[in-house]
């Protein structure tokens, strides 16, 4: 759980950093099963963009610790805390960087607030600083009038202004930087600017994911946006195992959690689309 | 390399805009800027001499716009300064006040100004290096916007000292834990921020300097009129709260003997304004 305070800074600035959320023990078992993952791994795999990045799910039987994590109260009681009682799980990945950078970007551009609310946590299995990688936040992008003017600056990366001028490098655009060591957890929501810069290859971070369970009809909507737009997205990572593997689903260990989750990605539309 | 064209790029001023402030590297040279620093420390140390012999105050300022320190003086005159602050506010905007400042600790968040009617900016000069556990100015990006200005101030973050920020004291926060840009610097590099953008320092340390132009809107609507009468109103207050040592507006400034037209101009507004009167009596 965390405070009233934390919740109104996570809200304010769109981040917040929790320290110590995992013990040594915990991470070394993290690491384990992402080994494992990253075995699978070829350069076939890797995404073709500067941040050289292998993405994998977690929900498979490789990696049960890591997949429950997902259902663990630390991470789910917070996620409850944010986005109400009935919020939902919907994903958790683990990645592994090999370039030097993530350019700046929000994750959702395709929906405003009013339509969706969600967000990541992302853990680094490894120390990250402002050299090494660690997550750059602009604070309080989330808001759609700041994004909106954040969206207009000209960044090198993808953004770029004229040859001769072409805009910021990652680590010239004003931001907080999410200095992090392994068994602590940064919550981002989908919609604030975030970015890293230096990082060394072989950078591991894994993410649980949660999203408010949709009540207005606006959020309706966009949840049905969402369900389009993450069958998309997943098309551009080159990913061999379904994003929610027979495993997760058949939730062999029948979590009471994990069965009103799957229900409500059923119902949403989310299991069918993205798993296609 | 010191900056030699003065005037900002648009994508300067739209990082400005953005964000609500703007860093300029290498503005001013290491000769300029112990040229100032000896400046600095003849009439710091002739005023402690007069009102704090005993160096109990942790704040000192002065005007700049004394011929005590001519060097200090002219640089309101230096298109380096007026130059980005007119493109920034306005071709007719005026400098309402420059100061030397002599901190003799750390400043908390604060803004300094909540009124959004008139645009007010400031340019500040650290006269030694800065980094984040030294004095470096830390400011929130874009918090010169809403709805992110007034989210700070509904959770109380507000304190100009850390332990009268009512949410840092709730939350066991350190004034360090918030989110923010870290101006590390060197003598010679300028930021200009928006009066409304939240900032902070800390690492606080005795007479840790700067200098400080800040550039008003010229008010022409009826909501900019009203907002400046305010000012003109509360100055003397404030002034008087900050124990400002010595005349904003000395009168070998107030000469222009060289008839520059802009400070004409500027003196011209001041008087119509009342503040020459406001805040040299």
């Amino acid at each position: 759980m965390i405070t009233e305070q934390q919740v109104y800074f996570f809200k304010t600035f769109g981040f917040l950093v929790l320290k110590n959320v995992l013990t040594p023990a915990e991470i070394k078992n993290i690491n384990k099963e992402f080994l494992v993952g990253l075995a699978k791994m070829d350069e076939t795999k890797m995404g073709t963009s500067v941040r050289k990045q292998y993405n994998w799910t977690n929900l498979g039987p490789d990696s049960p610790f890591t997949s429950s994590l997902l259902e663990d109260e630390r991470f789910y009681g917070i996620a409850q805390q944010i986005l109400g009682d009935d919020c939902v799980g919907v994903d958790s990945h683990a990645n592994q960087y090999n370039g030097n950078r993530s350019p700046w970007h929000p994750d959702i551009r395709e929906l405003g607030p009013d339509q969706f609310t969600g967000f990541k946590f992302t853990f680094y299995l490894g120390p990250v600083d402002g050299n090494s990688g660690a997550l750059r936040v602009v604070p309080g992008s989330h808001c759609p009038g700041f994004s909106a003017e954040v969206e207009k600056v000209f960044l090198k990366d993808n953004n770029p202004g004229p040859d001769d001028d072409p805009g910021l490098a990652v680590n010239e655009v004003p931001a907080h930087i999410c200095i992090s060591e392994p068994g602590d957890a940064v919550i981002f929501d989908y919609f604030v600017w975030h970015s890293s810069w230096g990082g060394s290859k072989d950078r591991r971070m894994v993410s649980l994911q949660y999203y408010k369970n949709p009540k207005t009809p606006e959020e309706k909507e966009g949840m049905r946006k969402m369900v389009a737009f993450r069958k998309n997205f997943n098309k551009g990572f080159k990913r061999e195992t379904k994003l929610y593997p027979d495993f997760w689903l058949a939730n062999p260990n029948n979590n009471v959690v994990r069965t009103q989750w799957i229900e409500q990605l059923q119902k949403w539309g989310f299991i069918d689309a993205v798993n296609a | 390399m010191i900056a030699e064209n003065y005037s900002l790029t648009g994508k300067q001023i739209l990082h400005f805009e953005t964000f609500g402030f703007l860093v300029r590297r290498n503005v001013f040279s290491a000769e300029e800027v112990a040229k100032i620093n000896g400046e600095f420390d003849r009439r710091r140390a002739s005023i402690l001499a007069e009102i704090d012999p005993e160096e109990k105050r942790t704040f000192t300022q002065w005007p700049t716009r004394n011929p005590e320190n001519p060097f200090t003086a002219s640089l309101l005159d230096d298109p380096r300064i007026y130059v980005p602050s007119e493109q920034l506010v306005g071709e007719d905007s005026i400098p309402i006040q420059s100061h030397c400042n002599s901190y003799g600790k750390s400043s908390g968040w604060h803004v300094d100004t909540f009124d959004r009617r008139l645009c007010v900016i400031k340019n500040i000069l650290y006269l030694q290096p800065t980094t984040a556990d030294r004095g470096a100015l830390r400011v929130i990006p874009g918090s010169h916007r809403s709805p992110l200005s007034e989210d700070l101030r509904n959770m109380d973050l507000y304190g100009f000292h850390d332990d009268t920020s009512p949410f840092l004291n709730a939350s066991g926060m350190r004034g360090e834990d918030i989110p923010c840009y870290i101006f590390e610097s060197e003598p010679g590099d300028v930021i200009t921020f928006n009066e409304l953008t939240w900032h902070a320092a800390f690492g606080g340390y005795k007479d840790r300097r700067s200098l400080s132009y800040n550039f008003f809107t010229n008010p022409k609507a009826d909501d900019e009129i009203e907002s400046m009468k305010k000012i003109v109103e509360h100055t003397p207050a404030n002034t008087q709260g900050l124990g400002t040592v010595g005349l904003e507006y000395h009168p070998n400034w107030l000469e222009n003997a060289d008839n520059n037209p802009r400070r004409a101009r500027w003196i011209n507004w001041l008087e119509k304004w009342g503040f020459t009167d406001v805040l040299n009596n």
